[in-house]
């Protein structure tokens, strides 16, 4: 038996089932919608599809960092379990939550001095994040210890890569997480700007590319300059998008034809109520391992 | 007696316009030239001296430069201006040298010059007399006029483009039009002026605010971090004492930040206050009232504060469509003109005052409009400004695309420049007039296809021409139609839908309304 839990958060964008099978902890973030709170609990209560037609139609979207008090209340049962914690947060590029939660562990760690509490700024987002469990959860199961999984993944988070592209930016626009927004809309004519995180875990676009089809060759082209070995990475692949699986598709079809020695098929996700709140319907995001990012 | 010239031209600008070879209705020689030496006529009543009139003069004209001929037109005159330099009168010897000085000027500005146009007018018209012609100006000026007729009449057997339309340059012909009227202005003899005047550029009219209508004088905008202690009650509390100090308030946040607008006269006490909630990402302020009064006297001293930005892009444009794509690709700044309205120097030159930017970039969008964005580069002082050499419309919008405001000037202008050669830009409309070339023959209202700024088609009916641009544009993914006024969308869609039948299902073609004049469509094909 393991003597540690791995844990992450809500915006982990994986599957409940995908997150349990892997025996993944998670402590949930919240989420306004048109004003009324609701638990962003991986679309058990409020389905994603919902959430991107209220969107779409309108809907006022806000949310809600975890606060210290929060984190204190999710870790605590783990430690009186005699639990040690690897908790990889959310990029505090994007949200005050991974503060709280590393203010959270101090604390802890002084009631429970024999306790280890190891909390990660992924410097990511979404199913990357996803992707980084899910390579811990290989580890742990191989039997390596939280001290090995907590420096290997300090080591490595940046060489986890995110290219995605927005069919409207205005959702990011309105919740002020990219880096520059002048001129990048171009709504008019059909652009869809291309994406990635960099290294302080912000969202930076990089280019504006017309038209959605052009968009998805270019992230494709960008996976093969980025990923380990090229053409020949061996590692996973997974995608998060809002409410636009056929182009999710499209993208993992090309992936997979593209990078043969892929392993296992490229994983779809629905990106979750709290990063889907900022990005709003349109989104498709591809994660794999690859160069360190270093911008 | 450049007055005299003005009014000459003023006379004759429709005569000159009319003379354009190109079955596109930009018939506008005429009119740059006059708008350009116009210039002159605002205000020179107290100076006699002829070096400080003649710099005065060449430097309006600069500033109201339009169009090729209205830019060489100025160089011509400043170059005149050079040689008097230091002079208080002229004498034959003088006026002669201070032309050739000037047809010299002119011709280095272009870039490849081409015989048989004003240029050749200009350089021949003083070539034939010995500098030191002892006689008196007006029958020196008149030999001048006589040999830039005979030039004149010799255009189009040097420029075949010119004879197959059987007429003569009509830069050429303006030019002798200006020297007709400086010799009756030096003879004093009275030209008759049309009573016409057609109003070119309509401004915003920023003198009918007054600044005293300005309530609230700084505008305040600001990103914060939000404190976590921060409660949605201390947020209520804010909003009401911003609203009470103020307006145009637009006050956002969520858990982690909170943005603010808003006009107030007590600057700082918002920031004091916006302060306890958090720290402060992002702030600027600025006094509406200097703003304004900026914008009311353009053209005076010169601004000395920092510049708010690292980039001021300004994009020529006709068309409320084609300037709302301009914008939200991130223009700062439109000037208005294109084909048959060319913008002067002075257009650009207020555009680059009132943008607070480091590096300016413009992009003219029109073979007759670079020389005159060019020529406002040179003339705007304390400011790096570049000229992205974009001749069309399409081109101007893919070198926009291009752009991004992270990268350095030199990569920008690279990256934006290699942008343009993927683009094949097509422009239709209806032939106005009838015109022979050895490659084409059009007939008047026949539909004409133009690609790359080469009339290459002429057919009776849209369909045939789009079958013939089609193959233009075979290699093409994405088709953009920006089409002009008075076509409506229906007819819009069908165009789109004939375009795709013959380029097939992978093209991408987007329709939007561009409400330009002149052509029916603009195309773009990358």
């Amino acid at each position: 038996m393991n003597d540690y839990i791995l844990s992450c958060d809500s915006t982990v964008d994986l599957t409940l089932e995908h997150v349990r099978a892997r025996k993944l902890e998670f402590i949930c973030y919240h989420f306004f919608l048109d004003g009324v709170m609701y638990k962003d609990d991986l679309g058990q209560t409020i389905p994603h599809e919902k959430l991107y037609e209220a969107m779409k139609n309108g809907a006022d979207t806000k949310t809600s960092q975890i606060n210290i008090d929060e984190y204190l209340e999710y870790f605590t049962p783990f430690l009186e379990r005699g639990k040690d914690i690897l908790h990889v947060s959310l990029s505090s590029g994007l949200s005050g939550s991974y503060n709280h939660g590393v203010t959270a562990a101090r604390e802890l760690s002084e009631k429970y001095p024999d306790r280890k509490i190891y909390v990660v700024d992924s410097l990511g987002a979404s199913s990357g994040i996803g992707l980084i469990m899910d390579t811990l959860a290989d580890m742990r199961d191989a039997g390596k210890s939280i001290d090995e999984l907590y420096s290997w993944v300090e080591e490595n988070k940046l060489r986890l890569n995110y290219w995605f592209f927005s069919t409207d930016l205005s959702f990011y626009v309105k919740g002020g997480r990219i880096t520059k927004a002048e001129g990048m809309l171009g709504g008019l004519l059909g652009i869809c700007p291309l994406l990635n995180v960099n290294s302080q875990g912000k969202l930076v676009p990089r280019e504006k590319v017309r038209t959605k089809k052009r968009v998805i060759r270019e992230i494709v082209a960008r996976m093969e300059e980025y990923a380990e070995g090229g053409p020949n990475y061996s590692g996973k692949c997974y995608i998060a998008h809002s409410a636009i699986y056929e182009d999710a598709r499209e993208i993992a079809a090309l992936i997979e034809a593209r990078f043969p020695n892929l392993s296992g098929k490229v994983l779809i996700n629905s990106i979750g109520a709290t990063i889907g709140s900022h990005t709003g319907p349109g989104t498709a995001a591809v994660c794999f391992w690859g160069k360190k990012r270093e911008d | 007696m450049l007055c005299g010239a003005a009014a000459a031209l003023q006379n004759r600008k429709e005569e000159i316009n009319s003379l354009n070879v190109f079955p596109v209705p930009d018939g506008d020689t005429g009119t740059n030239m006059y708008m350009t030496i116009d210039a002159v006529r605002s205000g020179r009543g107290g100076i006699r001296n002829l070096a400080q009139y003649s710099e005065a003069s060449a430097r309006e004209m600069m500033r109201a430069a339009r169009g090729n001929s209205g830019v060489i037109l100025s160089l011509f005159f400043r170059g005149m201006a050079k040689t008097f330099s230091g002079h208080e009168s002229a004498d034959a010897e003088l006026l002669t040298r201070a032309f050739r000085t000037g047809a010299e000027e002119a011709r280095k500005a272009v870039l490849n010059p081409v015989e048989g146009t004003i240029l050749t007018v200009m350089r021949e018209c003083c070539s034939a007399y010995p500098a030191s012609t002892n006689q008196d100006l007006s029958s020196l000026l008149d030999k001048f006029y006589h040999a830039a007729n005979e030039t004149l009449k010799k255009t189009p057997e040097m420029l075949p483009v010119l004879k197959r339309a059987r007429v003569v340059d009509s830069g050429g012909l303006g030019f002798t039009a200006v020297l007709d009227g400086m010799i009756r202005g030096l003879k004093d003899e009275p030209i008759i002026t049309v009573p016409e005047k057609t109003e070119l550029r309509p401004a915003a009219n920023f003198h009918e605010f007054e600044t005293g209508d300005i309530a609230f004088a700084y505008c305040t905008e600001c990103l914060v971090a939000r404190k976590p202690s921060v409660t949605d009650g201390m947020i209520s509390e804010f909003r009401a004492f911003i609203t009470g100090i103020g307006d145009s308030v637009v006050l956002t946040e969520d858990e982690e930040i909170i943005k603010l607008h808003v006009h107030s006269n007590e600057p700082l006490r918002v920031l004091a206050r916006l302060a306890e909630l958090g720290e402060l990402q992002f702030s600027k302020i600025e006094n509406m009232r200097a703003q304004h009064q900026s914008l009311t006297s353009a053209g005076e001293q010169p601004e000395s504060r920092m510049p708010d930005k690292k980039y001021g892009v300004i994009a020529v444009a006709n068309g409320s469509g084609l300037t709302d794509v301009f914008r939200e690709l991130g223009a700062d700044a439109i000037v208005a003109g294109g084909q048959s309205m060319n913008p002067s120097a002075e257009d650009f030159l207020r555009s680059l005052k009132n943008l607070s930017c480091e590096h300016a970039i413009i992009l003219p969008n029109n073979s007759n409009i670079v020389l005159t964005a060019q020529q406002a580069a040179k003339l705007a002082e304390g400011k790096s400004v570049e000229v992205i050499r974009s001749v069309t419309i399409p081109q101007g919008i893919s070198a926009l695309v291009a752009f991004d405001s992270d990268l350095g000037p030199a990569e920008n202008i690279q990256k934006m420049t290699a942008a343009m050669a993927s683009v094949t830009s097509i422009a239709i409309t209806r032939a106005v007039r009838s015109m022979d070339s050895d490659k084409i023959t059009v007939k008047k209202n026949q539909i004409i296809g133009i690609v790359d700024n080469d009339l290459r088609y002429a057919a009776d009916s849209l369909e045939d021409c789009l079958r013939s641009l089609a193959l233009d544009i075979e290699d093409k993914e994405i088709i953009t139609i920006y089409y002009g006024k008075g076509v409506g969308e229906d007819e819009a869609q069908r165009t789109a839908g004939l375009l795709s039948d013959a380029l097939g299902p992978d093209c991408d073609i987007l329709t939007i309304p561009g409400e330009q004049p002149v052509y029916m469509y603009i195309i773009s094909a990358e």
